[in-house]
């Protein structure tokens, strides 16, 4: 009997001298942060963080159209995303991965990292990326990541002050979720009667 | 009551609230097994991320799997578990079940879906027969749900209106937006007949149940004031208050053993506090069409080697799903005043307008069984609106400032109707449950295995409907007009496996949906339909069991 591997587990870690807890990502500001390391699945992963930042400001920028990326926390709400055991094992793992794939990809192809590109070469290098099949996926699914981001109510630690459905002048439905049914307390909620 | 019995329900959505309902009202103990958690109407929100984003009213698929068969262009069948990915066939596991989380669009099936064969004949590759109630049977239950769990509308004739005992639902016409009246003066211009769409969604007080507040969020989310009809919320509530009704969570049922004499005694299930049973005079058994057919085929015995129930190889058989597609445009807000456009953005009121003009259509020169058209707004998930924008028109990633704009202007300078059509899934031989010989779940249970094949002619149907309700939108002037009819099924919207019928050798259940080989076991949700009519399937799943119920009754007095 082919049994599933229901052995998934997930530890999230700052680089640097301090392994910290997940629920500090909600209580810091991620820009004093140079990386994360993630363990999914018995294996590490890093983020660099301001890789992260770079790439989310291209996709999706401060403008005079709309709040930026991370503005709305698009970089806590991923690692929140990411820790989260009920999140689909492949999409967590092709965006544990994507960030380092992008940087790997600018280094072989523009001989620089990321963070040492110009603002007008690192839009080159994104549009690049875009047009591989890979780096579509991965953009892809970085983008919906700061959807979620930038339309979940703030008790989810990201649409900050209501950025999101304020730009839009969205109106979200009643009741909002609170502390007690929000994600994943509402799946521990169970009446005997 | 001197002749109190118990009776256990496996499962607690719209084919067994009727059933848990009527029962518990006559006096008889009921106990009900639900796979998932009790929650109740405060602990639900409007919250995009826990109801859509997340898998928190259906299993993990990696869990609890399926594995789906489908043909390849070769002809050959392959099949792939969808562990880690794949179309979901749970819904709402849940209290409730998935009528917690329907949109309550409500349709009768009309006289003529009880005898599509005798009507039209068998169609090339289909096992389509005539059920074996009329319409007239059901007609009295049609009417009960408008009452007991809540219709609301307005009944205006036309040509294909099915009789009716009563003249108008019990509920009036919920709020419409300004659309509708636009939809139904381009109707009117191309010839096509749009009438109101009923609702299984409370106009008004109705007990402790609160009217609609309009909340904009329906589909997908469980009612903040109970105003749509849920099996928890218009019956098990009420039921629950006769102090005969047990409920036990989280009680998934794997096994149905039985007394060697053709009865079931005990329901066995697994539990957080290790695996548990239930004995009881009559099963009802209402856990979804898929899950139905499973728990079937994994009760097996020496009296019934091959499945209980399944001793001439019809369980699982002749599985079907709602066929059809959608299509829609988008009201550009410049073509109208501003006065206009904000009647049009106004969130939460509802369109309700559907189209039973196409009951019949033809095709090929042939009169050939059509279906319904129901109208709606896109639904109000920005984050589900955001990703569906993020492609260019050439299919490349849009990202950054054009991106914005172009979610700026889709959020607030526009407004997107949709249509959905629904036609009868033929029945064939290529859509089927059986049990995978290797997939199990995580408590160890074999998984159900779904062979799923279309038929080309319910495409064919779907185009043609879809032709006509595009010239609708045409006239409203839509920009951006689509139409796609789908040949992937509805998980959500899933019966047969379970046919009934009066010959025990091509039918699972008789008449009155009791097993033909088992004294004690009913299934009372859409398992037992032959064919689904051209509607969603909840009245009629509702109506069904609330008359199974009856027949329960009756005998146990």
């Amino acid at each position: 009997m082919n049994k599933i591997n229901r052995s998934h587990f997930i530890k999230t870690m700052f680089t640097g001298a301090i392994a910290l807890q997940l629920p500090f990502v909600f209580s810091c500001n991620t820009s004093n942060i140079n990386g994360v390391t993630l363990i999914i699945e018995d294996k590490k992963y890093s983020i660099n963080t301001i890789d992260l930042k770079l790439i989310l400001d291209i996709l999706m920028p401060e403008t005079t159209v709309g709040p930026s990326a991370m503005a709305l926390k698009a970089d806590v709400y991923l690692f929140w995303l990411l820790a989260d055991q009920k999140v689909d094992l492949s999409r967590k793992l092709n965006l544990a991965t994507s960030i380092k794939r992008i940087n790997d990809f600018s280094d072989e192809k523009y001989n620089s990292s990321l963070q040492e590109l110009s603002v007008s070469k690192l839009q080159e290098v994104i549009k690049a990326v875009s047009n591989t099949t890979w780096g579509e996926t991965d953009l892809s699914l970085l983008m919906t990541v700061c959807f979620e981001a930038m339309f979940a109510n703030p008790i989810y630690n990201c649409n900050t002050d209501y950025k999101g459905w304020k730009w839009l002048d969205y109106t979200a439905g009643i009741p909002f979720p609170s502390i007690k049914n929000k994600y994943p307390e509402i799946m521990k909620i169970n009446h005997l009667k | 009551m001197t002749n109190r019995k118990t009776i256990c329900v496996i499962g607690s959505g719209a084919g067994a609230g009727p059933i848990i309902y009527e029962l518990s009202k006559g006096g008889h103990k009921v106990i009900v097994l639900e796979k998932g958690p009790w929650l109740k109407t405060e602990d639900y929100s409007k919250d995009e991320i826990s109801m859509t984003r997340r898998d928190v009213v259906t299993p993990l698929l990696e869990d609890e799997p399926y594995v789906i068969e489908r043909q390849q262009i070769n002809g050959e069948w392959k099949s792939k578990s969808n562990a880690i990915g794949g179309q979901n066939f749970w819904n709402g596991s849940v209290v409730g079940g998935s009528s917690n989380f329907m949109s309550g669009y409500f349709h009768r099936m009309k006289p003529v879906d009880f005898k599509l064969l005798s009507a039209y004949g068998n169609i090339d590759g289909a096992n389509i027969v005539d059920w074996p109630i009329s319409y007239d049977d059901l007609e009295p239950y049609y009417e009960k749900v408008e009452r007991v769990v809540g219709v609301s509308g307005k009944v205006v004739k036309h040509k294909y209106l099915e009789p009716r005992s009563t003249s108008d639902f019990p509920y009036k016409p919920l709020m419409e937006n300004y659309v509708s009246s636009l939809l139904d003066k381009a109707a009117a211009n191309v010839g096509i007949e749009m009438i109101p769409n009923p609702r299984a969604i409370l106009s008004s007080k109705k007990g402790d149940r609160n009217p609609c507040y309009l909340s904009n969020f329906c589909g997908s989310y469980a009612c903040s004031s109970d105003a749509k009809g849920s099996s928890r919320a218009a019956l098990i509530s009420d039921a629950l208050k006769t102090g005969n009704v047990q409920i036990i969570p989280k009680a998934k049922v794997f096994h149905l053993e039985t007394d060697g004499a053709g009865k079931i005694i005990k329901a066995h299930y697994h539990s957080e506090q290790g695996d548990k049973f239930i004995e009881a005079d009559i099963f009802v058994v209402a856990a979804q069409a898929i899950e139905t057919s499973r728990l079937l085929l994994l009760s097996k015995n020496a009296d019934f080697p091959n499945g209980l129930a399944n001793n001439n190889n019809q369980v699982g058989k002749n599985l079907i799903f709602s066929a059809g597609g959608v299509g829609g445009g988008i009201i550009d807000f410049d073509d109208y005043s501003d006065k206009e456009a904000k009647k049009l953005n106004e969130p939460g009121s509802f369109v309700n307008r559907t189209i039973h003009h196409f009951y019949e259509v033809e095709k090929e020169g042939l009169k050939v069984k059509g279906g319904v058209v129901d109208f709606l707004f896109e639904h109000a998930n920005p984050i589900g609106k955001a990703i569906r924008n993020k492609w260019n028109d050439d299919g490349t990633l849009l990202y950054g400032k054009e991106f914005q704009k172009k979610l700026k202007h889709y959020f607030k300078r526009q407004r997107k109707i949709k249509f959905e059509i629904f036609i009868d899934w033929q029945p064939n031989d290529n859509c089927f449950v059986t049990l995978d010989d290797e997939q199990t779940d995580k408590w160890g249970d074999k998984v159900a295995r779904l062979r799923l094949q279309h038929n080309k002619h319910d495409v064919a149907v779907g185009e043609i409907m879809a032709q006509q309700c595009e010239k609708i939108l045409e006239e409203m002037d839509c920009k951006d007009i689509y139409s796609n009819i789908g040949t992937l099924p509805p998980p959500n919207l899933q019966a047969g496996g379970c046919r009934f019928g009066d010959n025990p050798k091509t039918s699972v259940l008789d008449s009155n949906c009791k097993a033909h080989d088992v004294d004690n076991l009913y299934i009372t949700d859409g398992s037992s339909f032959p064919t689904g009519g051209s509607v969603t399937y909840t009245w009629t799943i509702y109506a069904n069991s609330f008359r199974v119920a009856d027949v329960i009754i009756d005998r146990l007095k």
